[in-house]
């Protein structure tokens, strides 16, 4: 049989080819956008001091890494959504677990997690500014009021859902609630912890830059109002270019953790 | 000689907002200390809930349970959780009560050996096949030395070919063990090839309608060996007009 291994090479030779083909042609429709943004503002097709463009933004974003303050309000923006984002999935494990151990007090507080999590919650960012504050404490809790309930309630619904027989096992061989809780159902609910996560981290980022806009002197949000207000188009598009790379940097973080704590599943 | 496990008089009454259900009605038998006795009867008389009951999973039933311990519950499936190792999964009981003892592990390792498990101990439950599950699942039981072991249908879950053969394999390791076993199980044959005693339970509510001691010429056969004997034909068919007669209210 000395066909097999050359036919075999043959498919990943097509495969491979493929996956270049999709990398190369998602570079060339970037680079041609950026392109056609660039010159468009060079021709005068569109209007720079509005639409800004890439060598503006290059520009900007040069002259504000020299002065230090990109890395200012990027770093802001960053420890805001990593303290929120921690804070959440903390709470939200901590609170589901609370709920799985008492079912009644679940069922007594269901209909208000569901009336929280469909409440809009940038409507209570300005009554948090009124409690709290313009500060950073408003923004966080903004952040982590749009993702928390949600996040309660799905990792509920999956601890809820760990196997009956599995638990049975655990009370058989003499375990507690707490052994079931240790044995089964967080090692069986690693996959929907992880899941929630990626939702979350998605959602702090949402809830900062909410946040940033209503109270804030730092940070990318309050960067994109500010820029905006006083006419630096230039800023806010530098802003959302870079909330664009942090937000699929974080992506790209947590699948690397779901490909890490799954390979032990 | 003293019996392992009585039940006498038990009746269960499940309770639902629709109603309630009688499960069981003064239910009553003994299984002797390595006696194997399997119940089969029609679906829905109440097999599980009567385990459970043997379990200690139910508590509010009526009339009197004597249970030795600790007991030993083999499931549907086998349960593995697929997390965890071979080795770690067949360990769980100790670990929960806390019996990490040299002695318990040395026997822990020493039946992975026997059973064929050796070599897969740090593979992962999906890297094993149906059998070996299930013979894992066995190790996982036996580790705690119960004194009486509960099968819940261990085998359904399994292909017809790969359940004979694990059948096989699980009773000939009870027989060896002489482990008192209950099993519970719809298939009469499953039920023959592996008794000592089958006991027929009557649809719901259930009762005890007959309890026929197995017994074959040639002493010490295998389940499947017990398959291809003469009497084996006759107990199928004693056992089943037993329940259809039940079932239908006529022989």
């Amino acid at each position: 049989m000395k066909t097999a291994p050359d036919s075999h090479e043959l498919f990943m030779r097509k495969h491979r080819m493929e996956t270049y083909m999709i990398t190369g042609c998602r570079f060339v429709l970037l680079f041609s956008l950026l392109f056609l943004w660039e010159t468009g503002t060079r021709a005068g097709w569109l209007n720079g001091f509005i639409f800004s463009s890439p060598s503006r933004i290059i520009k900007t974003g040069c002259s504000m890494i020299q002065d230090g303050s990109l890395f200012r309000h990027v770093g802001i923006t960053l420890f805001e959504t990593f303290g929120s984002f921690l804070l959440i999935t903390i709470l939200s494990i901590v609170i589901a677990i609370l709920l799985w151990r008492l079912p009644m007090l679940a069922k007594i507080l269901e209909p208000f997690f569901v009336l929280l999590n469909s409440l809009p919650k940038s409507a209570l960012a300005p009554i948090l500014i009124v409690w709290l504050g313009n500060n950073m404490k408003t923004i966080m809790i903004t952040a982590i009021s749009i993702a928390v309930f949600g996040s309660i309630i799905n990792l509920h619904t999956g601890f809820m859902e760990a196997d009956e027989d599995q638990m049975k096992l655990i009370r058989i061989l003499g375990g507690s609630q707490f052994h079931c809780m240790k044995y089964v159902m967080i090692p069986g609910s690693i996959p929907l912890i992880i899941s929630t996560m990626k939702v979350n981290i998605g959602l702090s980022l949402v809830g900062v830059i909410i946040g940033e806009f209503l109270a804030a002197k730092e940070g990318l949000g309050y960067l994109i109002i500010y820029g905006s207000q006083v006419f630096k188009l230039d800023w806010v598009m530098l802003s959302i270019l870079i909330l664009c790379v942090i937000a699929m940097l974080l992506y790209e973080a947590l699948n690397l953790l779901e490909k890490y704590a799954l390979k032990k599943v | 000689m003293d019996t392992a496990l009585s039940l006498k008089d038990i009746s269960y009454t499940y309770q639902t907002l629709q109603g309630e259900t009688k499960s069981l009605e003064h239910l009553s038998f003994a299984v002797d200390p390595g006696e194997f006795a399997a119940i089969v009867g029609p679906s829905g008389c109440g097999k599980t809930t009567l385990l459970n009951i043997i379990a200690g999973l139910l508590q509010d039933y009526e009339g009197e349970v004597r249970v030795p311990e600790p007991i030993g519950y083999m499931f549907q499936r086998d349960q593995l959780l697929e997390w965890r190792s071979i080795y770690k999964n067949v360990i769980l009981g100790l670990e929960i009560k806390q019996q990490m003892t040299h002695e318990n592990i040395s026997r822990v390792n020493q039946m992975l050996k026997n059973y064929g498990l050796d070599e897969f101990k740090h593979a992962y439950p999906r890297q094993l096949s149906g059998g070996m599950r299930q013979r894992a699942a066995l190790v996982r039981t036996l580790a705690l030395s119960p004194k009486l072991l509960l099968l819940d249908e261990p085998f359904s879950a399994l292909d017809a070919q790969t359940r004979i053969q694990v059948s096989n394999d699980i009773g000939s390791i009870i027989k060896k063990e002489h482990m008192t076993t209950v099993m519970v199980t719809h298939d009469l044959a499953e039920a023959i090839s592996m008794a000592d005693k089958v006991i027929v339970l009557s649809h719901r509510p259930g009762r005890v309608i007959r309890q026929i001691p197995i017994s074959f010429q040639n002493d010490g056969l295998t389940p499947e060996k017990r398959r291809n004997q003469p009497e084996f034909k006759d107990y199928f068919q004693e056992i089943w007009r037993e329940i259809h007669e039940d079932s239908t209210g006529q022989p």
